[in-house]
């Protein structure tokens, strides 16, 4: 218990401290001349349901820590391109690395294991469980016991149960949750859910983090507030963000590199002033104005 | 926000944060429901025993149902025959291995548990009804299976199996000593169960009771705490069976129909889903409804004359029926959350929320 303490103690001064020591122990790459190297690679995806061509040839790199926001009309295959990364669809041709490995195959929640850590564009949280157990359950694969360890509920379960619930509280302090921790998740306010979900997220200990729209429906402050979790969670624990956004003042902001899908195609991938003047681009999707 | 909790009662570390119960007051309270039940035998008699025994064996029974419906909400309707199946492995293995009961107990419990995950890997594919209805099939797969194979189970004449011995001078087949037994393997199998309920896999099964594809790509696998979470329920299932079999000293397979499967669902929407309180609430309710329906029929002989004997029949399927269709209309989310409300309005006294 005073280890635990002790922890929290150093938190105040770093943030997500005792997450970031739970993925420093099993990051991969170490120092700052892998940064630009690609952590994520995807190549040539082919997603088709049917007769309507979802993805077409997408190949696209998330590299060190960087921040890679997709952006592309409706439709345009962003959500699809993320469910293939995640093992939820299944793409016809391609394949896809993490770190190396191929996780094309992997049923996805092995490659959540791994550390690739989503949020839903349409919020998917365990509406029955508290904030807190939300977050827990996110931590369920880094949990170490079993369930008839837990069922007798030995000591080291329980104590177990206490750092996990400590590693929780870093997430909910982070993120500003402290008021609603202990509420059912059905009955908060939407904005706050966004919040709870990215927490989840978080508590999967992400080596990479996707995010599907974590800003729709949002006001001004609430962007704000999710703009600076965001770039707060890059740089804390060092891990690159792929982000679907529409909100394009908060794309070119935050955005390290930009890749742009239309119908399925990519159509142009750089930074933010690249895309700004990509005559592709603005035909596509951010037209004239 | 979070009033859960009464007044003044506050977490100083993440140990007290994963308390059950809190205050000296509720754990003397708590204490003293444990001796009060096992005092109430020297109350209540012969007639009160005969009660309370069945409801310690429902009781289990109820559990596991809660872990596979209320927790992990795949819909079985298929529970009384895994409790049939614990009762009849008990009697077999004491009639053709002559194990004792002590050994057959943990037995009943595992063989209820392998049927469970074999029925169980339809849920791997299914979800909802039609689950329902694959469940529904391991009832009557399992009961046609007991009725047909005479050779080992003596079809539908039924099997004798016989109670624990004398163990540490205390001689079981005396009615009260067993309900100290039954009492004691429920409150170990109550204990299993909540602590089941607030560890890893029972927030694993809230998960996939809540969205399952998002707990997939959460990390959990699906497929395996689906199973697990069937192989568990048809345990305590077995265990349940195994506890109320002896108790009779015989096992007929026209003990365990659908309409008890069909029952066991209903009480557990009476006691509430996704609580371990709301399973025994919802055993307590209906034990105690089958007793009432066989007080009133005599009763109802002055309303009826003499048709009151073929109506008594129907008398307990009517209370079963109305107090289901009550909740269903009044408080679906049954016994437990209406407590719960209790609770909450008493923490919070004078003010209305």
């Amino acid at each position: 218990m005073r280890d635990i303490t002790k922890k929290r103690e150093q938190r105040y001064s770093y943030g997500l401290a005792l997450l970031r020591e739970c993925i420093e122990k099993k990051r991969l790459w170490t120092n700052n001349e892998d940064e630009k190297k690609a952590v994520l690679r995807v190549e040539n995806i082919d997603l088709s349901f049917g007769d309507l061509r979802a993805l077409n040839n997408v190949s696209v790199d998330v590299r060190g820590h960087e921040i890679l926001a997709i952006i592309g009309p409706n439709g345009a295959g962003k959500t699809s391109l993320l469910n293939v990364i995640s093992g939820f669809y299944r793409a016809q041709r391609g394949d896809i690395y993490f770190n190396e490995e191929k996780i094309t195959r992997f049923s996805s929640h092995k490659i959540a294991e791994r550390g690739i850590c989503r949020t839903f564009q349409n919020i998917a949280l365990y509406s029955g469980l508290t904030v807190t157990d939300n977050i827990i359950a996110g931590r369920h694969p880094h949990i170490n016991y079993n369930f008839l360890t837990g069922m007798i509920y030995f000591p080291w379960a329980n104590r177990e149960e206490a750092y996990q619930r400590a590693i929780a509280e870093d997430i909910i302090d982070f993120l500003e949750l402290e008021h609603v921790r202990g509420s059912v998740v059905g009955m908060l306010a939407y904005g706050l859910r966004k919040r709870v979900e990215l927490g989840r997220a978080l508590a999967l200990e992400p080596r990479i983090l996707l995010l599907d729209e974590p800003m729709a429906g949002m006001n001004v402050d609430e962007k704000e507030d999710m703009a600076r979790f965001i770039i707060d969670i890059n740089e804390f624990l060092k891990i690159p963000i792929v982000l679907i956004e529409h909100d394009m003042g908060v794309v070119m902001d935050i955005a390290d590199r930009i890749f742009v899908l239309d119908f399925g195609n990519p159509i142009a991938e750089g930074s933010p002033e690249e895309i700004k003047q990509n005559q592709k681009v603005i035909s596509a999707y951010l037209g004239t104005g | 926000m979070n009033i859960n909790r009464p007044c003044g009662t506050f977490d100083r570390n993440y140990f007290q944060a994963k308390e059950l119960y809190r205050t000296p007051l509720r754990k003397t309270l708590l204490a003293l429901f444990i001796i009060a039940m096992y005092v109430i035998p020297f109350v209540v008699g012969e007639y009160g025993i005969s009660i309370l025994t069945p409801i310690c064996a429902f009781t289990i029974g109820m559990l596991g149902l809660q872990i596979i419906t209320g927790y992990a909400g795949q819909i079985s309707i298929g529970h009384a025959a895994f409790m049939g199946i614990g009762m009849y492995t008990v009697a077999i293995l004491q009639k053709y291995f002559g194990f004792s009961f002590w050994l057959a107990l943990p037995f009943s419990g595992l063989v209820a548990m392998a049927v469970g995950i074999i029925f169980g890997i339809p849920a791997l594919r299914m979800k909802g009804l039609y689950l329902a209805f694959a469940t529904l099939a391991a009832h009557f797969v399992i009961v046609y299976v007991i009725s047909n194979w005479r050779s080992v189970t003596n079809g539908t004449d039924g099997m004798y199996m016989s109670r624990p011995g004398v163990l540490f001078g205390i001689d079981f087949t005396d009615d009260r000593n067993y309900y100290f037994l039954a009492l004691t393997v429920t409150a170990i199998m109550t204990y299993l169960a909540t602590n089941l309920a607030r560890t890893k896999l029972g927030r694993a099964l809230v998960a996939v009771r809540d969205n399952d594809i998002a707990a997939e790509l959460m990390g959990i696998n699906v497929g395996t705490t689906k199973v697990l979470a069937f192989g568990i329920g048809c345990f305590f299932a077995g265990v349940s069976g195994a506890i109320g079999g002896a108790y009779y000293e015989y096992v007929n397979v026209e003990w365990f129909g659908l309409d008890d499967s069909i029952w066991y669902l209903g009480f557990l929407v009476v006691g509430g889903f996704g609580s371990i309180f709301g399973a025994i609430a919802g055993a307590v309710v209906w034990k105690v409804m089958d007793e009432l329906s066989t007080l009133v029929t005599p009763l109802t002989e002055a309303l009826l004359g003499g048709a009151a004997f073929y109506a008594s029949a129907a008398f307990s399927l009517l209370f079963y029926s109305l107090i289901i269709i009550t909740f269903l209309v009044f408080e679906p989310r049954g016994i437990s959350h209406r407590w719960e409300m209790i609770k909450r309005s008493y923490r919070l006294h004078p003010f209305p929320y």
